[in-house]
């Protein structure tokens, strides 16, 4: 009979890398893909420092070209998460986008989850916890 | 590996972008170019009372204040406009420290400037309200390292300046030595200016950049 009866039990053996992928994954997959697509989450960050900008400045920005940004802010919009205003200031239209209240959660949400992640990158397999969908109450992957 | 390379370049991006949303009119500090230019011409304009100096004189504030319109109307034409919350402006314009720099300030300049380099009460003052506008942006940490450093470094050029040539001539007539200190400040107030601008091109170029890689 062997003196340590737990010996006789199986050693819990560390998380192997293939799981540690399977993780990852999963986490990616979580995130909000409205959010994540790079175009919009630039729009979403310019309009989360501030109250509200003109279209002007969110094209000069991010950077995008005037078409692509108009298509981008109108998902955006259809997703409640900015509102577009649109004025005549000195005979000239002037389009205006803020950010929502359920858009600024969103992605304080998102970002929250991608600091999560690169959280679960840098941690060594051997002490990384493992990711469970029914736990953590994540948002389920969405369509862009 | 991957993720980690997206999270960091995200993050540098969400910074990049935030800076220029919370300090795009802050940037186009180069409207003030005719007023700076006034600064350092300040010997040449203000030495004597001729009447050809004052024509000179109103010529250059006309000039200024046109320069002032054209290149406001230019940024918002060019950089576009946002629009901050109450809260933000409110942390951009009067944070805590800068009250609590000011009262030091104001004391100091009181109890010691007064006895030790006979400061006169105008540029007393004065150099409080441009002290405490250095401040403002030295002190915002939404502001990157380098554009602190710079405000640091101007206004202690500005300071040290004063001091120095001040010392020379402390007579309360306007002379140029006397005047000096005005244009080294002018120089330095345009060099912040053109750093300013400089940053906020760059900002926009980044984003740029980073449409092509999309």
């Amino acid at each position: 009979m062997p003196k340590d009866p737990l010996s006789i039990l199986p050693v819990p053996m560390p998380p192997s890398e293939t799981e540690k992928q399977e993780d990852i994954s999963l986490m990616v997959a979580e995130l909000n893909r409205m959010i994540h697509e790079p175009a919009r989450l630039a729009i979403l960050t310019v309009l989360s420092a501030c109250e509200s900008a003109d279209f002007t400045f969110v094209r000069t920005a991010t950077g995008l070209t005037a078409g692509n940004l108009s298509v981008q802010i109108t998902r955006l919009e259809e997703a409640g998460l900015v509102t577009i205003e649109k004025v005549i200031e000195k005979k000239r239209p002037l389009t205006t986008v803020s950010l929502t209240s359920k858009g600024r959660g969103e992605l304080s949400e998102y970002w929250r989850g991608m600091e999560q992640l690169r959280e679960q990158v840098r941690m060594p397999a051997a002490v990384r916890p493992k990711k469970r969908r029914a736990r953590t109450g994540a948002l389920r992957p969405q369509r862009a | 590996m991957l993720a980690s390379a997206t999270c960091e370049t995200e993050r540098f991006g969400e910074e990049r972008l935030r800076f220029l949303a919370l300090h795009v009119h802050d940037l186009q500090s180069f409207k003030w170019l005719g007023f700076e230019m006034g600064l350092i011409c300040s010997p040449v304009l203000t030495l004597n009372s001729h009447r050809e100096n004052q024509w000179l004189f109103g010529v250059f504030l006309l000039l200024s204040l046109a320069w002032l319109f054209f290149f406001r109307s230019y940024g918002r034409r060019k950089f576009g406009r946002t629009r901050l919350s109450r809260l933000e402006r409110l942390r951009q314009q009067c944070p805590s420290t800068l009250i609590v720099a000011f009262i030091f300030l104001f004391a100091f300049s009181h109890f010691i400037s007064r006895y030790y380099y006979h400061v006169r009460n105008d540029d007393l003052y004065g150099g409080m309200l441009i002290i405490v506008g250095f401040l403002r942006r030295m002190l915002d940490t939404t502001n990157p390292l380098a554009r602190r450093g710079a405000y640091t470094a101007g206004l202690a050029a500005s300071v040290g300046c004063y001091l120095w040539l001040g010392q020379l001539s402390a007579s309360p007539e306007r002379d140029w030595r006397y005047l000096l200190p005005l244009s080294m400040f002018g120089v330095v107030l345009l060099l912040l200016s053109s750093m300013d601008l400089y940053l906020l091109y760059k900002g926009i170029q980044a984003g740029e950049c980073a449409d092509v890689e999309r």
